[in-house]
């Protein structure tokens, strides 16, 4: 058995439950009794509501209960606490749910949904960030001033659709732009997209007799829901349990606090356990998606090439509730200078209310939002001054140990090797080598994008693991980061593996059957690529405490010094005398002598982490506010259909310095999926309103995620090594960095290849092809020539 | 087909699966009935409360609509589910134009239930089996308790969820020549699961007939025939196509819709004609 398993391909330790349909999701679960609930949703993008009238309803064949704004007249939030759990007054997105109608089957709540009537007095609604910003436009939440949020990390701005307004200034771009030779001015757009997880979110929540409440979730963070779900709901945090269990994906989308506030107050009220699961067009509509944003940015160059000024305005399009987009835009502000040192940077980025689809993290949280422009910036600026993309990079890339970042935040030695990123890029995708397109009406191009991201997270974030030894020498590891699939849980077992020196098998982790709020250690939440990170280093120091709880009674035993005793290959023995030799499983219940006698106990070692010298940032965006930052960038090969605007991926490299490969499977899969991920909103996705608010697509017939049949030919994954100090075993995360700059990449490369800009995502046949036309028509009707001519040798 | 349902479950309804057409008949003299084969539209619309019945009538057990016939005119009847003629390599020399169609349809796991004949019942102007009929210049047999009727398939199809026939009858099956010989079937999707052009050309070498098929453009596919558009099989391929995409610019109708703007579908139809045109002549 292979004991040393770092860096290897390990399979995640929920594999075979997937595979095998077994592994239960919190849809599975049911519990005896259980109502279900069907949501009445808005129909107005904006409207006060006049009446609610439910008395058709509730006389409905096995209905227990119709509810509506009135009867949970509070607000929730994470950072800011501006959401109901159904409409109050007014309504403010089509989809907003407005009734919850309660059932002994769905069949019944929803067929007593529709008797419900909902009496509307239409608002002008608001849908387009820049007009939500002018003076006198409707307001969508006229209240904000009352609502709480989080003092010292947000900035809202009462009297306006401004949920947060976070500035980021270093130097001085006027003058910066005085010293500049060429500028680069654009607007980029990237519209609102859903995450589109494979288990829609469901909640199963019952307010049990004895005023405890259990709450089952489709969620990413169980401490966080439960902290923030108690806060909201008036209960004292130890009386509600939250269950997460492994979520069919998450993606940023559970992270926070989503249904269960809702489902629990229903439960309250009606004393039965309450099973609230969304469809598909209500995750689509109701549920929370990514905000969409207009950025119009200014880009300073010196002739040789230096990245003199920045300026930069994120208008990001929240949708009808912020209350994680504002950190989202907090976020895309203070990280807008990517891995380039700029001399001097003005950033302003808002959040900003709309009559849209509500808004929350995604994966890449803001990165993927600056990273569009900034990596495009860097072609454009290239082409201008007579550069090429790889050069121009090359000068203005980070240099750990000397660069300091907008933050004002040093990049330290420690923190990667983006150089080697570019140099593994530009290898892989063989940059300068020109392929032959499959037919001459299409053109193969390759194009890259650069990128680093932090965990965008509270100066506290903290989290802790517990690690005991079971009689047998087995050990379990119970952290409280969940399960989505992402693989942190097999990345743990791994560490404990190498760190007592045993095979992976032999060590257990609890997330396998799901986090619960009164049985695991807390960590803040399960977002930001920080888990591995984060809980990695709990678990080290929780590894430390149970190795030296072994170390006190093996010194007895064995009549050596504390610090004497080794621990490893899952044996226990003093370092000068290795010949005597006892288990793990020899010290798991505490050292019995033959005679009975029994010292020390049964084995618990625990360890915590939080963020070391982590600080807010003041009112310039300046402060330390980061524990890692993973640097990477993807590389693409596309191929152009230039009569039909069509573009395929041909091949792909993401390289990251990952600091430490721990699990190469998961790191692989994140890789692959992450770049599939991306590709679906560069090329795809989209959420499409009509001029009234009306979603046109809430389905994934027309709401397309990539199949497999889009897939590139090729994707190759590429990982440095130059280790986190502080990261356990020297890794960082790498969850989110696999999607933020595969839209840039291929925009670069249709800009090379074509010299086309795209500034807006999708870049969906019909937009690439409208902007050849648009910008190189000639190159459609050569096209259309060539096919044509090779039709006639064809013929003959 | 998923317009998007806030709904998770399905409406009442009495489910029927009738062991002769008499019975399916006798079933639809009730009113607020509808005919299910494949199951793969209707359920999803029922899903969605676009359609509310009161009656579902499996026509699956009825011994009369199953099976495929390639002598003589091709005959397939409404019970035959997609996957019976992609598995069948006959059909791809007798009627090539409707073989790669069909392997083009949906995925495998839907062509495993759904049939060619709820494709074309479905109404949908994105659909590829009645793109793949109408230049085959199918015919559709309809019958009712009053006997039986043929209505060409590019007939049959009105527009958007619109079909001509009355709610007392029943398509029995698909028939057309096994004269066309050559063909093919092409499709363009891009961000939709749907094609936002295609184009079939189904081509009798013997009559020296060739007619072709646009879907997607507009409510229902646009058949023309190459006289239609000025030119022949006899003239070079590049002249065809330059004829041909000239007669889709001014003589068909397209219409902006999710999947694209009408422009852009016409210019996709253009280029799609390129393509089949190089692989029919």
């Amino acid at each position: 058995m292979e004991e040393n398993v770092v860096g290897k391909r390990v399979p995640q330790v929920d594999s075979w439950l997937k595979v095998t349909g077994t592994l239960r999701y919190s849809f599975d679960i049911e519990l005896p009794g259980q109502l279900y609930v069907a949501l009445v949703t808005s129909r107005y993008a904006h409207a006060r509501i006049r009446s609610v009238d439910t008395s058709d309803a509730i006389k409905s064949p096995g209905i227990v209960g119709v509810f509506t704004g009135k009867d949970f007249p509070f607000r929730i939030g994470l950072y800011i606490a501006d959401r109901d759990l159904l409409a109050t007054n007014k309504v403010r997105w089509v989809g907003h749910p407005v009734a919850a109608v309660v059932g002994t089957s769905m069949a019944a709540a929803e067929e007593a949904a529709e008797k419900v009537s909902v009496d509307y007095e239409p608002l002008e609604p608001v849908l387009d960030v820049e007009k939500a910003i002018e003076k006198g436009a409707p307001l969508v939440h006229e209240d904000m001033a009352s609502y709480n949020y989080y003092k010292g990390f947000i900035n809202p701005v009462p009297g306006t659709n401004i949920a947060n307004d976070f500035r980021l200034v270093k130097g001085d771009v006027s003058s910066g732009f005085a010293e500049s030779n060429v500028i680069v001015e654009e607007t980029f757009k990237i519209p609102q997209i859903n995450h589109a997880p494979m288990e829609v979110q469901n909640v199963l929540a019952y307010w049990r007799p004895d005023d405890y409440v259990e709450v089952w979730t489709s969620a990413q963070s169980p401490f966080a829901t439960r902290y923030l779900t108690a806060a909201s709901l008036n209960i004292p945090v130890n009386r509600l349990i939250v269950h997460v269990p492994p979520a069919g994906g998450g993606f940023g989308l559970k992270a926070g606090i989503g249904w269960e506030p809702l489902a629990i107050m229903i439960s309250k009220s009606l004393r039965r356990p309450v099973k609230l699961v969304l469809s598909r067009s209500e995750q689509m509509t109701s549920a929370p998606s990514r905000d969409g944003l207009v950025a119009n940015v200014k880009a300073g160059f010196s002739k040789d090439g230096r990245f003199k000024a920045y300026e930069a305005t994120f208008m990001m399009d929240a949708g009808a509730y912020a209350d994680y987009t504002v950190n989202v835009a907090r976020t895309t502000g203070y990280s807008a200078d990517g891995a380039y040192d700029i001399e001097n940077i003005s950033v302003k980025s808002l959040a900003i209310y709309t009559n849209k689809i509500p808004t929350t993290a995604m994966r890449g949280f803001g990165h993927p939002e600056n990273h569009w422009p900034l990596e495009q910036v860097m072609d454009r600026a290239a082409d201008m001054l007579g550069l090429d993309p790889v050069k121009i990079r090359e000068i203005n890339l980070h240099v750990p140990g000397k660069s300091v970042r907008g933050t004002g935040e040093p990049v330290r030695e420690y923190d990667g090797n983006p150089r080697g990123v570019l140099e593994a890029l530009v290898k892989g995708i063989g940059y300068w080598e020109v392929e032959k397109p499959s037919e001459p009406w299409k053109v193969r191009a390759k194009g890259l994008a650069m990128l680093v991201k932090a965990p965008s997270q509270p100066p506290n974030a903290g989290a802790s693991a517990i690690v005991k030894i079971d009689e047998d020498g087995t050990i379990d590891v119970i952290t409280g980061t969940g399960s989505m699939g992402q693989g942190t849980p097999t990345s743990l077992a791994i560490i404990a593996a190498e760190a007592f020196g045993v095979p992976v098998e032999k060590v257990k982790v609890n997330q396998l059957e799901g986090v619960s709020t009164d049985q695991n250690p807390y960590t803040w939440q399960t977002v930001g690529s920080r888990g591995l990170y984060s809980d990695g280093i709990a678990l080290l120091r929780a590894i430390e405490d149970a190795k030296n709880q072994i170390r006190e009674m093996a010194s007895a035993v064995f009549r050596v010094p504390k610090d004497d005793i080794e621990i490893r290959g899952g044996q226990v023995y003093p370092r000068t005398h290795p010949e005597h030799r006892l288990g793990l499983k020899d010290f798991a219940m505490g050292y019995t002598y033959p005679n009975g006698n029994t010292i020390g106990g049964p084995v618990i070692g625990r360890g915590s982490y939080a963020p070391v010298l982590n600080t807010f940032l003041d009112e310039k965006g300046h402060g330390h506010n980061t524990v890692f930052h993973t640097y990477g960038g993807t590389a693409v090969e596309v191929e152009i259909d230039l009569l039909t605007g069509e573009v395929r991926v041909i091949k792909v490299v993401q390289a990251f310095d990952v600091g430490r490969v721990i699990n190469l499977l998961t790191l692989e899969g994140q890789a692959f999926g992450g770049f599939i991920m991306g590709m679906g909103s560069a090329l795809y996705e989209e959420i499409k309103f009509d001029k009234q608010g009306w979603v046109l697509n809430p389905n994934l017939t027309h709401y397309y995620v990539p199949r497999i049949t889009d897939l590139p030919d090729e994707i190759d994954a590429v990982f440095l090594e130059t280790p986190q100090m502080d990261g356990p075993l020297g890794a960082r995360g790498i969850g989110e960095h696999v999607m933020i700059a595969v839209a840039p990449a291929i925009s670069n490369a249709i800009y090379r290849g074509l010299k086309v800009k795209l500034n807006e995502i999708p870049m969906n046949a019909e937009r690439v092809w409208k902007a050849i036309k648009e910008q190189r028509p000639e190159l459609i009707s050569s096209a259309f020539e060539q096919a044509l001519s090779r039709a006639e040798e064809i013929h003959v | 087909m998923s317009f998007g349902s806030p709904y998770v479950t399905l409406p009442r309804f009495s489910y029927l699966r009738p062991r002769s057409l008499d019975e399916a008949f006798e079933a639809l003299e009730g009113g607020n009935a509808k005919v299910m084969a494949g199951g793969i539209g209707l359920l999803n619309f029922m899903k969605e409360r676009l359609l509310a019945p009161s009656v579902v009538i499996d026509i699956k057990g009825i011994p009369e609509l199953s099976g495929i016939r390639l002598s003589g005119d091709v005959r397939i009847g409404a019970a035959v589910r997609l996957v019976e003629l992609e598995e069948n390599r006959s059909l791809e020399l007798i009627a090539p134009t409707l073989y790669r169609a069909v392997r083009q349809i949906a995925d495998p796991i839907i062509r495993s239930s759904a049939t060619l004949v709820g494709d074309v019942c479905e109404a949908i102007p994105w659909t590829d089996g009645p793109t793949a009929l109408a230049a085959l210049d199918a015919s559709a047999s309809v019958v009712s308790k009053n006997g039986e009727r043929k209505v060409k398939v590019a007939d049959l199809v009105q527009g958007l969820g619109q079909l001509a026939i009355d709610e007392n009858e029943i398509v029995k099956e698909i028939t057309f020549s096994s004269g066309y010989k050559k063909g093919t079937y092409v499709k363009f999707s891009n961000a939709s699961e749907y094609a936002l052009a295609s184009v079939a050309v189904a081509y009798s070498p013997e009559s020296g007939i060739a007619r072709v098929s646009v879907g997607s453009l507009a409510e229902k596919p646009q058949v023309f025939t190459l006289e239609d558009a000025g030119t022949s099989p006899d003239e070079e391929v590049s002249a065809m196509i330059r004829k041909v995409s000239s007669y889709i610019e001014s003589g068909l109708s397209a219409v902006d819709d999710i999947l694209g703007s009408a422009e852009f579908k016409k210019q996709v139809a253009k280029a799609l004609i390129i393509k089949a045109f190089k692989e029919v002549f």
